[in-house]
Order: structure tokens, then sequence, then C-alpha cells
């Protein structure tokens, strides 16, 4: 009876632990399998600059980057200063995709700080956002040369998670071009 | 018997007790505490006048206030079905148009729900992780 | 560079307290005791490393160096002095170094304080410590690295501090709440040296409960005020949500306070050791538990830290580690524990055990209900519930009921049995005397009474005579009540405490008033027996934001007064805060939140009146003080 009794507490941790990790992996991969790998999706929207609508066919010059952005959110302001080295720096094209915000602001504050964008959707409702799962801002996709999302980054895009998650990548698919 | 087995009689005796009453405590609790969460399409499944929680995003123009009274209501969307939200009391901080919120409360037999609570935890434009998943597996 | 600095210090501490943390594995293999001697050394070279490196992130702060993304994400220049210092661990990278240097504290408050003990002991104890504190460094360096650049980009300002740390209770919460965590550590690293050298005796029993309380004690302090915070600043009146991230300190609480007890009976009568080993890795448990629940994203919850499986990973890693490894170890080598005793039921012993079994019962009954939902989850593909508050007071209350009761009578029970009970007398009629006298008292304020509030009320009579009346009672000299109080004063203390608290919570459960009302620029609404003025809006400026207060009147008999409820807006981020106005008296609090203008010059406010609130945190704070009077007198012993 007692030597049962003493293992009992170590069979019920051992259960607990298993179960716990299940379940977090459960959350990883849903968390990635949002939308990674898949097309990106369709849309129908105007440009934050004017009222020309724009959609998918527009996205020309891949593979790109998409930024998710607003004037409300404050940490965009912190990777800001990196969206604009990566533009002149690199030969990477970033689009943006200004979520729930208000147009004139938006203009605004891109003249004062700088334009990093070929061009910026204006996603007032969040149409967009909803199809890609964006939680909020900032976050940042890799679109490829067919249109696929091949990485997503919620938060801010720093010199280390650009090597980490998306530099590899990169240079994955410019492999496979040749 | 030995008084020592007895005594141990007792102590496992009330061991067992203690757990058949918590877990009897537990399940009558859970059963009635359990909130599910719908989207707006997924009401068919809901039942009528039991407590429930909704989430969605709130539509734009569609805050309409009583004057004078504290009297709110507002359409909130998964972008597929819609739903009436009446609500009586103060909204929190970060309640506004565009916003993604969490309501408890029950349908009412017209279809409209009943707030008795309304939640915006996050900021604002942070549409909280369960109504973004309900409203991306809408899709 | 100061950042660089701190972040050396930080890989420096990893690779000093994995010396510190294995070498016991040489001494094992080479039998030379200096493997033993250096570990003390060691561990306070990890202190100072630590100690140093957070000191550089504080710096950092100070200076406004955006260049450390923690940092840039976390504060703002606009953000006062003393917001910038709590900035350090507003959030998850900084706060985990806070967790870490509580840690190393405690350590080295050990060491100094076992010095000339037991060099075997001493060593095995400070060695798993420093596995410990090896296990959240790596953790915070591979996941979680608060001195991470944004090089060479450093923008100009900052993000800001989230409004709803900007306050000072919430400032001193986390470092109070991660001493008790961390703390319980060091139980769990004496119940393993125990098992190891096979010192299971009352001088670990006692040297243990000494650290139980401490870590207790703050875990107490830390749980009140972020209850108190709770209640002043998120605007709702409410004082406890049964939030999982509440319920993540709750949980060991209520297991530190069945391990302490539970030490008392090993100290004293060598008994419940197993009990007593268990408890201090199931507290440890509950407290990384509890890390892992806020830390990992799995659960929502209103101040759930980073949305992070990775992170998930490492901590459930970590806790995989300590937790089977020391469950391995008791498996295995308490199978010749000596201690057995006979006891009557009606005894000290038999007392202590239904304690220890009712307080462990509804800790897991609360960890359930916390992890329900995930379990719900992951059986009903997808379908998310949460479990409301009524669970939680619905299964504490039969609790409560037992564990006051006890409470009551556990003072007069005798070790191995009990041969006197007048003592049942006595105690049934003070208590009887003094609920016919509460009961009255509250009759008067509030004019009504109902069943809640007679168990309330019964349960503080019996409690506050079984732990103070019939001691003045029985003493028949002020001498002898002098020494006897002085004895006790801790647990009494802490009873009164819980005493207090439980009146409390009953009487604002059952009494508490609240309307949400639209009020015309001076209209006035009754609530209860006290009249709410509405007097005018005015607008004004704070350090870094701007305020539209509404100035409301409070009248109640021969009482007037004027408090404000605010709407903040803060500059930096463009988030509104509302700040409820309370004004605090003996017997009750009156609190106004401000809504929104629904018509011109008409304003919604929520009125509530909660009486007896303060008592909840009076008691809290008694219950703390007791615990570490306990303490106190607990370390005259070593």
């Amino acid at each position: 009876m007692n030597r049962i009794t003493h293992y009992l507490p170590l069979i019920f941790f051992i259960f607990l632990i298993i179960g716990l990790f299940t379940f977090l992996d459960n959350e990883e991969s849903d968390l990635r399998s949002v939308l990674l790998d898949k097309n990106f999706p369709d849309f129908s929207l105007s440009k934050l600059e004017n009222q020309e609508i724009v959609t998918k066919n527009d996205l020309v010059e891949l593979p790109s980057l998409l930024n998710v952005w607003a004037t409300w959110c404050i940490a965009c302001r912190v990777e800001h200063p990196y969206l604009m080295r990566l533009r002149n720096e690199s030969t990477i094209n970033i689009y943006g995709l200004n979520y729930k915000d208000d147009r004139s602001k938006a203009i605004n504050l891109l003249d004062q700080i700088g334009d990093p964008y070929e061009f910026s959707i204006f996603d007032h409702e969040g149409i967009l956002a909803i199809d890609l799962g964006v939680y909020g801002a900032p976050e940042t996709f890799l679109i490829d040369k067919s249109g696929i999302i091949r990485v997503r980054h919620v938060g801010v895009l720093t010199p280390e998670v650009w090597e980490e998650k998306f530099n590899g990548v990169l240079n994955d698919l410019k492999e496979d071009e040749k | 018997m030995h008084p020592l087995r007895k005594q141990r009689l007792y102590v496992v005796l009330s061991i067992l007790l203690g757990t058949v009453i918590a877990a009897l405590l537990v399940f009558k609790g859970l059963s009635e505490n359990i909130n599910l969460f719908y989207s707006p399409s997924d009401l068919q499944k809901a039942q009528i006048n039991t407590q429930i929680r909704v989430g969605g995003m709130v539509r734009k123009d569609s805050i309409i206030r009583v004057e004078n009274s504290l009297r709110v209501s507002f359409v909130i969307t998964d972008f597929e079905e819609d739903l009436v939200v009446n609500y009586d009391g103060i909204l929190p901080d970060l309640f506004s148009e565009e916003a993604g919120i969490v309501a408890k409360g029950k349908i009412n037999e017209e279809g409209i729900f009943v707030a008795n609570e309304v939640l915006a935890k996050h900021d604002e434009n942070y549409m909280p992780p369960e109504v973004a998943k309900a409203l991306k597996d809408k899709k | 560079m100061i950042a660089e600095i701190g972040h050396l210090l930080l890989i420096g501490s990893l690779v000093v307290s994995f010396l510190a943390g294995f070498s016991p594995l040489l001494r094992f293999l080479t039998k030379d005791d200096f493997f033993y001697e250096v570990i003390s050394p060691l561990n306070n070279l990890v202190f100072l490393l630590i100690f140093l490196s957070f000191v550089s992130l504080i710096y950092s702060f100070l200076i406004d160096d955006f260049s450390v993304a923690y940092i840039a994400n976390n504060s703002n220049t606009l953000l006062p002095v003393y917001y910038k210092l709590a900035a350090t661990w507003g959030a998850h990278e900084g706060s985990l170094l806070l967790w870490i240097l509580c840690l190393c504290f405690w350590s080295t408050s050990y060491f100094f304080l076992n010095r000339k003990k037991d060099v075997e002991f001493v060593a095995l104890t400070l060695s798993v410590l420093n596995q410990i504190i090896f296990a959240f460094i790596a953790f915070t360096l591979f996941t979680s690295n608060p001195f991470e650049r944004l090089l060479p980009i450093a923008p100009f300002e900052g993000a800001d501090l989230n409004p709803l740390l900007q306050d000072f209770a919430f400032t001193i919460h986390p470092p109070l709440l991660y001493l008790g965590y961390s703390g319980l550590a060091v139980p769990f690293a004496l119940s393993l040296s125990a098992l190891i050298s096979k010192k299971i005796d009352s001088i670990w029993a006692r040297d243990a409960r000494l650290w139980s309380l401490l870590s207790s004690g703050f875990l107490t302090l830390g749980i009140a005020l972020g209850s108190w915070w709770a209640y002043y600043e998120l605007g709702w009146g409410g004082w406890w949500f049964w939030d999982p991230v509440e319920n993540a300190a709750f949980v060991p609480w209520l297991i530190s306070v069945a391990m302490f007890h539970s030490l008392i009976v090993t100290e004293r009568r060598g008994l419940y050791k197993n009990w007593s080993i268990l408890l201090s890795i199931l507290a440890f448990a509950a407290s990384i538990l509890g890390t892992f629940l806020v830390r990992s994203g799995i659960l929502t919850s209103v101040h759930a830290f980073a949305l992070d499986p990775e992170r998930g990973v490492f901590i459930l890693a970590i806790f995989a580690y300590f937790i089977l490894g020391s469950l391995i170890f008791y498996s295995i080598m308490n199978n010749k524990l000596p201690g057995r005793s006979t006891y009557n039921m009606i005894s000290k012993e038999f007392g202590f055990l239904l304690n220890n079994i009712l307080l462990v019962i509804l800790a897991i009954s609360i960890m359930f209900g916390t992890l329900f939902p995930l379990i719900y989850e992951a059986i009903y593909d997808g379908e998310q519930i949460s479990v409301g508050a009524p669970y939680y007071e619905v299964l504490i209350l039969p609790f409560a009921i037992a564990l006051s009761f006890l409470q009551g009578v556990g003072l007069y029970l005798g070790w191995s049995s009990t041969r006197e009970f007048n003592f049942l007398n006595r105690v049934l009629i003070e208590s009887f005397s003094l609920f016919i006298v509460m009961s009255l008292l509250v009759f008067l304020i509030f004019g009504t009474l109902n069943w809640g509030t007679f168990l309330a009320i019964a349960m503080f009579s019996w409690i506050f005579s079984g732990n103070f009346i019939d001691m003045v009672y029985q003493s028949s000299q002020v001498k002898e009540l002098k020494l006897v109080l002085l004895r006790r004063l801790g647990m009494i203390s802490a009873h009164l405490g819980t005493a207090f608290l439980i009146l409390g919570v009953g009487i604002v459960t059952t009494f508490s008033l609240e309307r949400e009302v639209v009020l015309q620029k001076g209209e006035s609404y009754q609530l209860g027996s006290t009249n709410f003025v509405f007097k005018e809006i005015r607008e004004s400026k704070g350090p870094n934001y701007s305020v539209r207060s509404a100035a409301i009147e409070i009248r109640k008999g021969g009482l007037v007064d004027e408090i404000s409820a605010e709407k903040r807006n803060y500059l930096a981020s463009n988030q509104i805060l509302t700040e409820a106005a309370i004004k605090p008296t003996l017997l009750q609090d009156y609190y106004v939140t401000l809504g929104d203008q629904v018509g011109d010059g008409k304003w919604s406010f929520k009125l509530q009146i909660k009486p007896f609130i303060r008592w909840i945190w009076f008691g809290a704070i008694l219950i703390a003080l007791g615990t570490f009077v306990s303490s106190f007198r607990q370390t005259k012993r070593l």
C-alpha cells in the first residue's frame, strides 16, 4: 500500500505534463498553420494615398513583405526605422497594410517619418486583416513570387527577427529561382 | 481492530470523503458555470434564455444610444452573420466601433442578445484571440 | 554599452550557477569535499552578478536607452522617473530578471543563516537552488533576453508603459509576489537535500518551516496588493475575479499554508514527513505552473504576459525536470522513513492532517477549474469555454467553513489525545456571545440580516473566540496573559486576520449596493442612505496624460465630502483609462466611476457602496504580519 502511494504523485504529474505538452503543441501548430503556405487572400480595397482600388493582382513586386501598421500602434514606430533601412538597403519590396486607421492621420504620419512602402492598402474595417488572421499591429508577412505566404511574424520586426525568420527563407526562394 | 489500523482507516475515509465532496462540488459548479462561446453565425446551436458568451466585431455606425439613459444597442458581426446586442449599463473604456468585443448574456425569443456584461479588455484595436479565431474559422 | 555589460553579467551568472548547481556531481565522483565547499562562494557570486545585471537594466531605463528593444517597448521619455524604474519589471523579459534576483536573494540569505551548519546539507540545498537559478537564466537568455538591441537603428521615442501599470501598488506588487513564488524554492531544495542525505528530521523541519513561512508571508502581501490594485484601478469595484493569473498565486499560497502547518507536526512529533516533503514539492510545482500559465499564452486572461507557445515549452521542460526529478527521488529514497506514532482522532495531529487534506483538495480543485477550459477545448476540438466565478464561490465555501472550525479549536486539542473538553463549552459560549453582539451591530448598521451574513459572522466569532477571547478569559493575571499572547503572537495575528477577512468577504458580498445612473449637473441620486451629488466636470493635465474629471459630493448623515472620478487620456499611447473615485471609511467604501456623456450635460455614472471591504485587506495584512512574526520566532530556534 505504502509503496504505491509513494509513486502516485509522480504518475499524476507525468500525466499532467504530457497533457500540457500536447496542448502547447496544438497551440503552436494552430498559430503557425493559420495561413502559411497558403495563397494570399483576395481583396478589393483602396490605396491609402488615394481612392484607387487595388486587388491582389496589384501586388506585383514579389517576393515582398506585407507590413501591418497604424498611427495608433506605437510599437510600429519602434520598427519603422528598420523598415526604412530594409527598403533602402535590400532589394525586398514592402507593401503596407494600414489597419483600422484614420486616412489623413496615416498619410500625415508617413509624410513626417518617411514612407518605406511601395504603397499602403487602406483597410479601415480590417477585412483583409481578418482574412490574414491578423490580431493587431505590427505584423509582417513574407509573400513569395507565386503569391503564397511563407512567413508570418507577430510583433516588432528587428534585425534579429529578420535574420531568424525571414532572411533564410528569402535566400531559399532566390535559390529556387535559379 | 488494531488501533493503528483503525486510525489509518479514518484517515483514508476522510480523504475519500473530502475528495468525493470536492468532486461533487466541482461537477455541480462546472455544469452550471461553463459559459460557451459563440460567434454570430454559430448561434443556431445556442439555447435561448441560457447564459452564454458571444463575440464579434462591432459594426460601424451600428451603436444606438437611448438619449438620457444607459440603454444602448449595437450590432456585432463575424462577416457572415450579424447579431443585435442590447445592453443597459456603462460600456467599458475600450468599447468602440470596429473593436472586437465579447459579451455575456442571453438570447431572447426575438433573437436579440441581451447582454449583462460587455468585455473589451485589450487595446481597442487588438482583437481578443477567441474572436479572431472564430472570425478566421468563418473564411 | 551598459546594456552589453548587463548582458555579459547575465551570461556569466549562467555559467557560475551551472557550476554551483552541478558541483555535487563532481563531489559524488571524486569524493573531494572541495566540491561541496566551493558551492557557497559560487552561489554568492551568482547573486552579485545578477544584482549588477539588474542594476544595468535599471540604469538603461533611466537614461532612456531606446536602442534596447525591451526598453523601447515599455518606456517613454515622458514617463515619470519612478515608473521608468518600475518599467524594468513591467513586462515579461524584465520581470523574469526580477524573479531570478529574488531567488538569488533567498539562496544567499539561506547561506548566511546556515553557514555554520552541516556542510553537505547546505551544499546540496544551495546546489538545487542554483540549478533552478540556472534554468531560469537559461530561459531568459535564450527566449526572453531583456538586453536585446534594436541596433543599429534606435527609435527616438519609446512606446509607453501600459497605463494600467503606471501605479504605485502595481509597481511593488511583482517584487512582493516574486519573493513569495521564488521563496518556495527553498523548502523544495531543503526537501531534496533531506531526501538525498537521508536527514529528514526535526532540524530539517525547523529550517523548512522558516522558509515556508517567509514565502507564504510575501505571497499573502503580493496577492492582497494585487486585489487592492484591481479594486481601485479596474473601475468595476471588484476585488477578486478568479482570473487564471490570480488563481496561479492563490494555489501556491494555499499549499504553503498547509506546508508550514504540517511542518509543525514534523518538527514536534516527527510525523507527516511524507506530507511535508510532498507539500514542499507541490508548492514549488504550483509556483512554476503558475509562471507557465501566465507566460505561455495558453490561457487568455486580463493580464497574461506573452502569447508564445515556444516559451511555454521551455517552462514546461523546466517544470518537468524539477518536479519529476524530485518526485523520483521521493519515490525511491523515502521508504525507510521512521516516525510512526499513534494518535487519537481528537488530537492536534489529526487536526493538522485534516488541515493538510482540506487545503490540498481545495488547491487542486481551483487548479482544475483554471485548467478546465484547456481540457475542454482539447476534447471538444476548439470549442471555447470559460469557467465562471460561481464555480469557485460554491467550491470554496464548505472548505472555508471546515477550516474555520479547525482554526477555532486547534489550540485546545492535545498532542496524541485530548483529555480535557471544557474548552468546547467555553469557546461555544464566547463565540455565541460575540455572534449576538456582531449580529446586532450589523443589523444596526445595515438594517437587515441574511443567511450569508450569519454564516460570515459565525465563522468570525468562532475563530475570534478560539484564538483570542478564550486566552484572555483563561489567564488569571495580566502578566500571564502577556506571556501567552507573546508566545503565540504570530498565530493569533494570522488567525484573527483570516477572521476579519472572512467577515469582510461575507459582508461585502451580501450588502454591496450598486447602480448605474445618468445624472445632470447638479442632480443627485440616493443609494441606500447615501446621497451622491454630481457637481461639475473639470479638465486638467497630469504628467503624461490629460484628464476629464467629475466632482461628486457624498452626503451621509453628518459626513459631507467631495471626490473626483476621472477619465485619463494617456498621450503616448492614446489610451483612455478610468480612475474610480473612492472614499474609504471604516465601515464602507463609497465608489464612483465616470461613464460617458449620454446627453447634453448628462453623464453616466456607476455608484457603489462597498461595506467592510477594507477589512478584507486589513485581514490579509494581519495574516502576513502574523506569518512574518512566526518566521522571526522560528529564526530564534535555529
